[in-house]
């Protein structure tokens, strides 16, 4: 690559964190007009840069082997570099990301119906907008950090602004939710920080591409169990791993659609892309050790994730809790890969983008279909697919592609994460597998049971839960807090907008994975091979 | 070249048609159907095409003997590739004729049947991407494409299913559908996920190189699978249940489609499938007890689609039945052939006749011989073929089969021979069954005096056409070469699938055969022809239990779905008052604490005082960590 090019991407490489920073700093002093002009270009400069840096890229010789980087010296005294650059493993989550956010721009500035008792939420759109810039930031550096103490400083940065948006936009117990979030996930960050600080100053250096050296960091076998146990128990608070996922579903059930969206989409990945970047090629050996353990983790999150959602009453908690069981698919896939399996690797790395658009299609979905029937209750949207055939239709895709059906995104990571899982010749991997493979099914049974209440004609719902009957919020409820006319009022174009490409990314990544997977593979085969 | 492009037409072009279908708006009703019947004639035209020249009449296309194959790299997972594999053969071409044909008499079909439905558009882009699903496992051959189609059309059938929002049965009937399909597809997905590990490729060539243990295992797994399409026992409860759906699409799914799928990954994969003993008897024992389970619930059920539904159980339990007895999978494909013709014509028929009545009830049909004449004719050949009455198609693909179970039975010594007797003996008992509740439907729909209110007359040409249409291979499969053709080029493409001698030339078994259909029949009209009242009444006090299908509806609920109910409202439970409950001890705990450092009211302050308390900790965790490593 010339030099010209070279300052070029690294001008768009540094964009894709400044763009957002400075959208977030200056939305909030917006008039809304303006704010719109304002976030709207932000987010499709962003977009544009994320894509753009696909140009150039390259195999990789190995595990951190970016495509283009830049590295300054930060705080000296810290031995702090601001050290980004994106690589195969780093770039479709770069991209995921810059296009959720993009959906969710379009959703907030042309999304709303133009309802004069809207107008109080209307005038604070420029400050959730400077937010959900504000996250990206923090996101974006995240998965571009090559300097671990960097990526601390990002993931613990996403705390706040999330935080703040569910404080702010949410559902009427939004707050114990918000601080739920904040404490849960501040906990993992702490550990993260232990781990990180015991990390850099075992191996001398916070250089993600000198700490993934084949064969690890060097660390000593104690050593590399104890950061490895504190990186795990981060992680695995944030990805979330059963059964330290308690704060997930009170979190998404009460946030905005956009928090839900960039909670689900991009802030659980930063868990598993933490495991992917972090533990793996860093501490391969405790990794080795601790993969079975990774594994009936994995195999309990799916488990208990899908059981839990069959028994759900109100379909965002259900969709909420739908993450716990496909992170848990995502982290299978991580175990093997920890054992040693390229697939188990690049089947994380897919299923942890498929999980990314396919659940944020579902929570635009579901945010669409809370705006216009006021309720989530399964037993109040009896009828919605008479009234809003494009909502339920779209809504059948998310939850078809979410279960995983061959052809869609959804499938590849979770059938190969199953099989990674069975390649390792042991019995108790082979259980595993299988396990997965049954609680795959139950995922059908329930999101076909929460279609199942869309498609009924009927008034008078009945369930296979005889309690949750009573429960149901009689019609009356809702149409007082809605307006009879929002029921059926169809979908806007800033819905469209948000929708449209969430739903044609999960056909070509189901179609075609091997565009994404030839992305990854240099850098996949040099973690494990330089693991083993 | 043009061979390849034949390849990926076969299922590119209806699927894109179904999804280009699903994109049109509700009013287009002209366009819906222009579509529907253009692309799916196109198919049709075009399979037709290949299979004649695969049957050596051309040899434009150059398939004869050699399958062309059409692959493509979706992927690459570390050191297992991805490879998608379209095949066309002699096998795909004439299974995909099969099942454009019928999928076109059903699409013409449904454009009167569904004429003042408002949601006609998307259901016969539905029924498009529906063959086009089946037409993708027909000319699948790896593992992953196959998975695709697979999956693909359990979706359709469940979306055809559901279609009828006026109908509240529907919605339930569609998920169970799924649901039942899915639980078998569990063992389907890890079959071929070993396959997969094992084999280190998805493509069929070169599945045998798994180890005999895998291919034992995922013989089972994919057998899991087959057996829920296929609707056979323990996994046929969602059938009868799916009569929820519009006719014509139970036409397609009890024909050429969904059902025929088990049958035909079967046959494509009999030797990897059954390549063990202990799997061909799981099958044979299987496949005999829905063969029975199906004629009697056949025999004994009011309603005439379920009765139908019920016979597809036990029809397609001869064809699985079959690969146990038989190792050239040409006569039961033969039997899925007869099959697909006359079951697609009874349930066109039967379409028909319900919306003349206005009822599914037997009960209230009778004497349609004269206000339907044509379609009672049509009926009299379908059911004949199902009875098995000579010379009609069915007589000579069953009574082949049950040749083959004899033969097996006789000569074969072992596991073999252990499966033909299981399959000779309940296919045989089953063939007086059979015979019975054929004669039953015709004399209770078309026989003695109408007992409904409506006054029923014969459809409109658009719904007969297809219907005669039908009736031709249901009287002539039979006497066609077609199967001489089928077994020469069988025999002829060699040791790839096994083909060998095809049929035993046992005199007897047709005559026996024969003889117990006239005493079923016989049976049935002298139960009925006095004083014309349901001839199911012969079964007594058992016929509400056999109509139920011996509670297989009970057994499912009390077996899976209570329990794995009751797991999930445990798992609720747990979750929430156990799980969380420790958290929000802690969260409490934590809380009681930061009030004592901070009074602060605000987030911002408490989240200081949190993270002040957090520093603490870190430093104190790093004093140890400190301690133990130096």
């Amino acid at each position: 690559m010339s030099g010209r090019t070279a300052a070029i991407a690294n001008v768009l490489l540094v964009s894709t964190l400044v763009v957002p920073a400075l959208a977030a700093l200056v939305l909030p002093l917006c008039r809304l007009v303006v704010a719109r002009v304002v976030a709207l270009l932000a987010c499709l400069w962003t977009l544009a840069a994320s894509g753009a840096l696909l140009v150039g890229h390259h195999p990789a010789r190995s595990a951190v082997d970016p495509w283009h980087e830049v590295d300054w010296a930060w705080v000296a005294a810290l031995r702090l570099r601001f050290h980004i650059g994106v690589d195969g493993i780093s770039w479709p989550l770069v991209l995921l990301t810059s296009l959720l956010v993009a959906c969710c721009v379009f959703y907030l500035i042309f999304g709303v119906s133009g309802d004069q008792a809207e107008a109080e939420s209307q005038r604070r759109i420029p400050l959730l907008l400077s937010l959900v810039f504000a996250l990206q930031t923090a996101m974006l550096g995240v998965f571009m950090s090559l300097d671990v103490v960097l990526f601390f400083v990002f993931f613990e940065l996403t705390l706040a602004p999330m935080y703040a948006v569910i404080a702010g936009w949410g559902g009427p117990h939004r707050r114990p939710a918000a601080m739920k979030f904040l404490l849960y996930t501040g906990l993992g960050s702490l550990l993260l920080a232990i781990g990180v600080l015991l990390l850099v100053s075992a191996a001398g250096t916070a250089d993600l591409t000198q700490l993934s050296a084949p064969g690890g960091a060097g660390l000593s076998h104690y050593t590399q169990l104890a950061v490895f146990v504190l990186l795990l128990l981060a992680f695995a608070i944030k990805a979330p791993l059963w059964p330290l996922h308690t704060w997930l579903p009170d979190a998404h059930t009460q946030a905005p659609t956009v928090g839900s969206v960039l909670l689900a989409g991009v802030l659980l990945k930063l868990g598993s892309y933490g495991l992917i970047r972090l533990t793996l090629p860093v501490l391969p050996e405790a990794a080795r050790s601790a993969a079975w353990l990774l594994g009936a983790a994995a195999v309990a999150a799916i488990v208990i994730g899908a059981l839990v959602c069959l028994a759900q009453t109100e379909l965002k908690r259900m969709i909420a809790y739908s993450s716990v069981g496909h992170m848990g698919f995502v982290l299978l896939g991580v175990a093997s890969a920890a054992a040693g399996s390229e697939i188990g690797l690049q089947a994380a790395l897919l299923g942890n983008l498929a999980h990314g658009v396919i659940t944020s299609l579902l929570f635009f979905l579901v945010g669409s279909v809370k705006d216009r029937w006021g309720s989530t209750e399964l037993t109040a949207c009896v009828g919605l697919a008479a009234r809003l055939p494009l909502l339920a239709a779209l809504l059948c895709f998310g939850a078809v592609a979410s279960f995983g059906l061959p052809s869609l995104a959804g499938f590849w990571g979770e059938a190969f994460s199953m099989l990674a899982a069975w390649q390792q010749v042991d019995v108790w991997w082979r259980l595993y597998a299988t396990i997965a493979a049954v609680a795959a099914a139950i995922v059908v049974a329930y999101f076909l049971r929460a279609l199942y209440y869309l498609s009924k004609a009927s008034d008078h719902p009945t369930d296979v839960f005889p309690e949750n009957v009573p429960q149901a919020p009689s019609s009356t409820t809702f149409s007082l807090k809605t307006p009879g006319g929002r029921l059926a009022e169809p979908l806007t174009a800033g819905e469209l907008l948000a929708v449209v490409p969430l739903v044609l990314v999960t056909l070509v990544l189901g179609v075609w994975p091997g565009g994404i997977l030839s992305l990854s593979a240099g850098a996949v085969a040099a973690i494990i091979s330089g693991a083993s | 070249m043009i061979g390849k492009l034949c390849a990926a037409l076969l299922p590119g072009l209806p699927l894109l048609a179904g999804g280009v279908g699903l994109l049109l708006p509700r009013s287009s009703k002209r366009a819906a159907i222009w579509l529907a019947v253009s692309s799916t004639g196109l198919v049709a035209l075009l399979a037709l095409w290949c299979a004649a020249d695969a049957l050596g009449s051309f040899g434009v296309i150059g398939v004869k003997f050699t399958p062309i194959d059409l692959s493509f790299t979706l992927g690459s997972f570390g050191e297992l590739d991805v490879t998608a594999v379209l095949r066309l053969d002699g096998l795909s071409a004439l299974v995909a004729s099969l099942v454009a044909l019928v999928a076109l008499a059903v699409q013409v079909y449904s454009i009167a049947h569904l004429a003042r439905d408002e949601r006609y558009v998307p259901y016969a882009a539905q029924l498009t991407l529906f063959t086009g699903a089946m037409l993708l496992v027909v000319s699948s051959a790896d593992l992953i494409t196959l998975l695709i189609g697979w999956e693909l059309m359990g979706l359709c059938s469940y979306l055809l299913i559901g279609h009828d929002r006026t109908n509240p049965a529907a919605p339930a009937a569609a998920r169970k559908a799924f649901v039942v399909t899915r639980v078998g597809d569990i063992g389907f997905l890890l079959g071929v996920v070993l396959l997969g590990a094992g084999a280190g490729s998805f493509n069929f060539d070169q599945l045998g190189s798994a180890s005999a243990a895998t291919q034992t295992a995922a013989g089972f797994g994919l057998l899991a699978g087959v057996l829920g399409k296929s609707a056979q026992f323990p996994l046929h409860t969602w059938l009868p249940d799916a009569m929820a759906g519009p006719t014509p699409v139970s036409a397609l799914i009890h024909s050429a489609t969904m059902v025929a799928a088990g049958v035909y990954v079967i046959a494509r994969l009999d030797a990897i499938v059954l390549s063990s003993d202990a799997v061909r008897l799981t099958l044979a024992t299987v496949a005999g007890v829905s063969i029975l389970l199906g004629a009697c619930a056949a025999a004994t059920n009011d309603d005439l689609k379920r009765v139908l539904a019920w016979s597809t159980v036990s029809q397609l339990g001869y064809m699985l039945a079959g690969f146990t007895v038989s190792s050239p999978i040409a006569p039961p494909l033969f039997h899925m052939f007869t099959h697909a013709a006359f079951k697609a014509l009874l349930f066109l028929g039967a379409g028909a006749v319900i919306v003349a009545v206005g009822s599914s009830s037997m009960a209230r049909m009778g004497g349609l011989r004269r206000s339907m004449p044509i379609t009672a004719v049509c009926a009299a050949a379908g059911l004949g073929a199902l009875a098995g009455v000579p010379p009609l198609s069915g007589f000579w693909s069953k009574g082949s089969l049950l040749a083959l179970a004899d033969a097996a039975a006789t000569s074969d010594g072992g596991a073999s021979g252990l499966a033909g007797a299981i399959v000779l003996g309940c296919g045989t008992l089953a063939v007086p069954i059979t015979a019975f509740y054929c004669l039953r439907i015709w004399l209770l729909v078309f026989g003695g005096s109408y007992r409904g209110p409506a006054a029923p007359r014969d459809s409109g040409w658009l719904t007969l056409g297809p219907l005669i249409a039908l009736t031709i291979p249901t009287v002539l499969l039979g006497a066609v070469p077609l199967y001489g053709q089928l077994g020469n080029w069988w025999a002829a493409a060699g040791a790839n699938y096994g083909a060998g001698a095809l049929l035993p030339g046992e005199a007897l078994t047709p005559l026996l055969d024969g003889s117990l259909v006239v005493l079923g029949a016989a049976l049935a009209w002298s139960l009925w022809h006095r004083n014309q009242r349901d001839p199911a009444r012969v079964f007594g006090r058992a016929q509400p239990i056999l109509a139920d299908g011996c509670y297989g509806d009970a057994m499912q609920r009390a077996l899976v779905v209570t329990p794995v109910l009751a797991a999930a409202r445990m798992a609720r439970a747990v979750n929430e008052h156990g799980v969380d409950g420790a958290v929000r001890g802690v969260g409490l705990a934590v809380r009681s604490a930061g009030g004592v450092v901070s009074r602060g009211h605000s987030p911002l302050a408490r989240y200081v005082s949190f993270a002040a308390t957090g520093a603490v900790g870190v430093a104190l965790l790093m004093l140890l960590i400190a301690g133990i490593t130096a």
